[in-house]
């Protein structure tokens, strides 16, 4: 264990080291190494807030020159960990048995966009609201935004398999990914799928994509490209119980009604979002539905008629159109606040990610709030009711070890229970170090043993990403924690 | 326990022994020895050392763990549709037959999820899933005798894949028999699911290399209330490119947009009436949804139709639509009337270059001396090409794999690729049958992984007659 105040020896390298250094930096450029302590920490971590420091984090600026890196580290036995923005919420990016760090942020630019084919190629670094941006103007969108778009990139969302807002209408990202360009832990660089669709042999690609950095890096990446629709209508149903919220979903489904967005927020997010963003969502209210249905405009007022009335059955309390692009806005911005808003509830909050079949929903976030009560926290949730992908937040006070261990706790049994309701660990943050151990509940030995399979068949050396999704088991994790 | 033989010949007892000792670990499961109720289970000219009829699982456990300690190669089967497809079975092994293996497991329509087993022919899925008011996406032209493991071992598709996509997108759950003889499951009811690897992407198209698929959880959609379909005429490539452009970049969400020349789209004028010449080209454009959005589409697609040129435009609903998709689904078959063989190729081309690959086949076609008819899925780049073989003479097969060969190198040109799907076994040998690419390598170390002792089709997947890049 490290303290903060002093550099713990990290300049005084060994001979090894130091040639390590000499090579990497001959290969990417001396600007573009980092290996002082203090640099070193910034890349110790990620969204989870745990620390283990690597050896050194490099910054590529082409394919070669991640190629080159990746040799090295193959000759010299060192981890690669790939990292984008660093935002992921499950350990994904932390360098656990030191290594190099794969920094890809200067692999940011946007190749090629062919909207007669829609498909852009970009590289990894792009920041997936920059491609946005450039989509927007032409009528085009990716269609996968996580909440992280503002910073995270798209190849951490390949990594992830990122999903957000949309996806029971327009699937996760891997179900936008046609093909990308590879280096494997060698230092091979193979073109996997296509920029076109239907590729003979193996999916390769929808092996990777949600791999989690453990099979490949990516260094290009072919996307598929959605128009965007003509028109959205969205609304808000106020409910007076979490029951009638999750009825009137059903009801929605039922009707053949796929909405683009399908979103609940329960009562302490609602007044946690109103505290500090202001769009007006009621604070008395047990859940609201945040709905949107897009497409062809002829459709639209038709499809909210139904979605009302189906409401109305279900004992709503109001339902609110967006009359203009600016109430549409305030929708979105309340429901985008929702994780931010938490944080001025109490000093810092969990998000866990667990889904359930969503007709399961209503009785997983009862549950939450059972197991959350049990150990005395406060929750409040988020969920895309749409997919049974529920996001309680666990309101708590890191000072307080015991407090936080009680969170840790009621995390695991969160994701426990989803598992026992037929639904997994994890829909859109990935499994990373945070819930390794936790795999023998989804998966049987056979299961995780084909994973296994191709983990080898990529990284026989075990290189990339080291002790991620794999239960270690009793074994104990070789790198010393950092504190600070 | 019983088997079910012919009169043996001296070759065949060997045979019929191990279908013996097959037929002693499965609990009352058919067994067919060699002969000729066996007979029509033959791939790529091999007849089966044995075909089996597994009722469960458990039971096609109980058969790779049987193969595997036998060192036989084991061969699924789902109606047998698509046996030609991908390169050819290098031995004899096996047959693990999936018919008895056809129940819809679980219908659960609140979680819009249906999970079956692997023998379940997709159109028997859609006609339980009808009265619902919703339906697998997933509609490949012979989806009245294909089967929903096979649909998703060969990534089969239909038209609706340009509204709804493929099998990757609506496949949520799956279990597969590894090499091993144990079973593995994969995912399950949840749209969002990224607990691990996707093994469920590497099982689509893998031609049961990697393993047998058992069971699948396939996500549904709900019907359309309206749908209407528009057939047109249209006289050359140019009108053709100024409509699928136009129709293409607007807001229009079409559930389907195929594309046929004269030749294959001769039943569908018929039935239209229509007269058509030979540089026609007829397509197929379809809507579904509620009311008001149909009736716009229609009208908008109709008047660019008209705005490029077209000779015929037609609203089709009903019955006639229904009739005007039959005559699509027949489209090999009408095309191989006649025909000793026909060789099945497909290309996957950017959008923007299909009638360019279209205009291509028609050069080719003639140069080579081979009739051929194509279809496309023209909003998503993937075009069917038929060659009709006349005649199993030397010349006429060579003249087959002349136009392959030049197709080939055409495809790759636009910036796709062309493969053979099926071709008669003595054409096979000689084209090659997948284009080269730079991750084969890739892929056997895993098939290498998955199946250390080459039995799970061998020969059929990535360790079969194809080359790197």
């Amino acid at each position: 264990m490290h303290a903060a105040t002093e550099d713990p020896g990290r300049t005084a390298r060994s001979p090894a080291q130091g040639r390590l250094l000499r090579e990497l930096e001959a290969i990417v450029g001396k600007g573009n190494v980092l290996s002082r302590w203090r640099d070193l920490l910034a890349y110790s971590y990620d969204a989870t807030g745990e620390r283990r420091l690597p050896d050194a984090v490099v910054f590529p600026d082409s394919t070669e020159q991640v190629s080159a890196v990746m040799k090295l580290a193959f000759r010299e036995g060192r981890p690669i960990i790939p990292r984008g923005a660093g935002t992921n919420l499950s350990g994904g990016t932390l360098p656990l048995r030191g290594g190099i760090v794969l920094a890809l942020a200067r692999l940011n630019r946007v190749l090629e966009v062919d909207t007669a084919n829609l498909r852009v190629v970009v590289e990894p670094g792009v920041v997936n609201l920059d491609l946005q941006n450039v989509l927007a103007p032409l009528g085009y969108t990716f269609a996968p935004d996580p909440a992280s778009q503002k910073a995270s990139t798209l190849g951490g969302n390949v990594g992830e398999d990122a999903g957000g807002p949309h996806c029971l209408k327009y699937g996760v990202t891997t179900n936008h990914v046609l093909g990308m360009e590879l280096v494997l832990a060698d230092g091979q660089v193979v073109q996997v799928g296509g920029p076109v669709e239907d590729n003979p042999g193996f999916d390769l690609t929808g092996l990777v994509v949600g791999s989690e950095g453990t099979l490949a890096v990516t260094t290009k990446l072919s996307l598929r490209l959605t128009r965007l629709p003509e028109a959205y209508q969205t609304m808000l149903a106020v409910f007076e119980t979490l029951e009638d919220a999750g009825q009137a979903v059903a009801d929605i489904i039922a009707a053949g009604i796929v909405p683009g967005t399908l979103e609940l927020m329960d009562k302490p997010i609602l007044r946690a979002v109103e505290e500090s963003v202001h769009v007006g969502f009621p604070t008395d209210a047990e859940a609201v539905l945040m709905i949107e249905v897009d497409g062809i405009r002829d459709d639209l007022a038709h499809q909210a008629e139904r979605i009302s009335a189906l409401c109305q059955q279900n004992h709503v309390r109001e339902v609110r159109l967006a009359r203009t692009a600016a109430e549409r806005d305030g929708m979105w911005t309340g429901r985008r606040g929702a994780f931010g808003s938490v944080a001025r509830v109490r000093p810092a909050y969990r998000q866990q990610d667990g889904t359930v079949p969503r007709t399961r929903l209503v009785e997983m976030l009862k549950r939450v709030r059972q197991i959350v009560a049990e150990r005395n926290l406060m929750v409040g949730n988020v969920a895309h009711a749409g997919d049974g992908n529920l996001h309680p937040l666990i309101m708590y006070d890191d000072a307080d070890p015991d407090e936080t261990a009680r969170v840790e706790e009621a995390g695991k049994a969160i994701l426990a229970e989803c598992v026992r309701l037929g639904g997994t660990l994890t829909g859109e943050h990935g499994i990373g170090v945070e819930k390794r151990e936790l795999m023998p509940l989804l998966f049987t030995e056979q299961s995780l043993q084909a994973m296994k399979w191709a983990k080898e068949a990529f990284d026989p050396a075990g290189r990339l990403n080291p002790d991620k999704i794999f239960p270690l088991g009793g074994s104990t994790q070789p790198a010393a924690e950092v504190t600070l | 326990m019983s088997v079910m033989g012919n009169a043996l010949t001296g070759d065949q007892a060997s045979g019929m022994e191990l279908a013996l000792r097959l037929a002693s670990r499965l609990d009352g499961s058919e067994v067919l020895g060699p002969g000729e109720a066996s007979a029509p289970y033959t791939v790529a000219a091999h007849p089966p050392l044995a075909v089996v009829f597994p009722r469960s699982a458990e039971e096609v456990s109980a058969v790779v763990a049987f193969a595997r300690e036998a060192k036989l190669p084991i061969i699924p089967w789902g109606s047998g549709t698509h046996q030609e497809m991908g390169p050819p079975l290098a031995r004899p092994g096996i047959i693990v037959s999936l018919e008895r293996m056809q129940t819809l497991l679980d219908l659960d329509i609140g979680n819009m999820t249906a999970e079956v087993q692997a023998g379940l022919p997709n159109k028997a899925l859609q006609d339980h899933l009808a009265p619902h008011r919703v339906w697998f996406p997933v509609d490949p032209p012979d989806w009245d005798r294909s089967t929903i493991g096979g649909n998703i071992a060969t990534n089969a598709s239909g038209p609706s894949r340009l509204r709804y996509r493929t099998l990757r997108d609506h496949l949520m759950g799956l279990s597969v028999v590894l090499s091993t003889g144990e079973l593995a499951t994969f995912g399950g009811k949840t749209v969002k699911n990224v607990a691990g690897y996707d093994l469920r992407k590497l099982m689509i198209g893998s031609l049961g290399s990697l393993g047998i698929i058992t069971s699948a959880i396939v996500r549904l959609w709900p019907l359309s209330e309206t749908s209407a379909t528009l057939a047109a005429r249209l006289p050359n490539e140019e009108t053709f490119a100024q409509f699928s452009r136009q129709l293409l970049g607007s807001y229009l969400l079409p559930n389907a947009f195929e594309r046929m020349d004269v030749r294959a789209g001769a039943d569908l004028a018929r039935y239209l009436g229509w007269t058509v010449s030979s540089t026609d080209l007829v397509c197929l454009v379809s809507f579904g949804g509620f009311q008001a959005a149909v009736e716009r589409q229609v009208r908008e697609a109709t008047e660019m139709l008209l705005a490029a040129g077209a000779a015929s435009v037609e609203m089709l609903e009903a019955g006639r639509e229904a009739e005007a998709w039959a005559c699509w689904r027949r489209i090999e078959q009408s095309v191989a009337r006649g025909a000793v063989g026909l060789l099945v190729g497909r290309a996957s081309l950017p959008v923007s270059r299909v009638g360019e690959f279209g205009v291509l086949l028609r050069a080719l076609g003639a140069q080579c001396d081979v009739a051929v008819a194509s279809t496309a899925h023209a909003g998503n780049g993937v075009v069917s090409v038929y060659a009709v073989l006349e005649s199993e003479c030397t010349w006429s097969l060579a003249n087959a794999a002349a136009l392959a060969a030049g197709l080939r190198v055409g495809a790759e040109r636009l910036g796709g690729f062309f493969l053979v799907e099926k071709a008669p076994d003595s054409l096979r040998s000689e084209t090659t049958i997948w284009p080269r690419r730079s991750d084969y390598s890739l892929m056997r170390a895993l098939k290498a992984r998955f199946d250390p002792d080459g039995l799970l089709n061998p020969g059929r997947g990535v360790d079969g007659a194809i080359q790197d890049a």
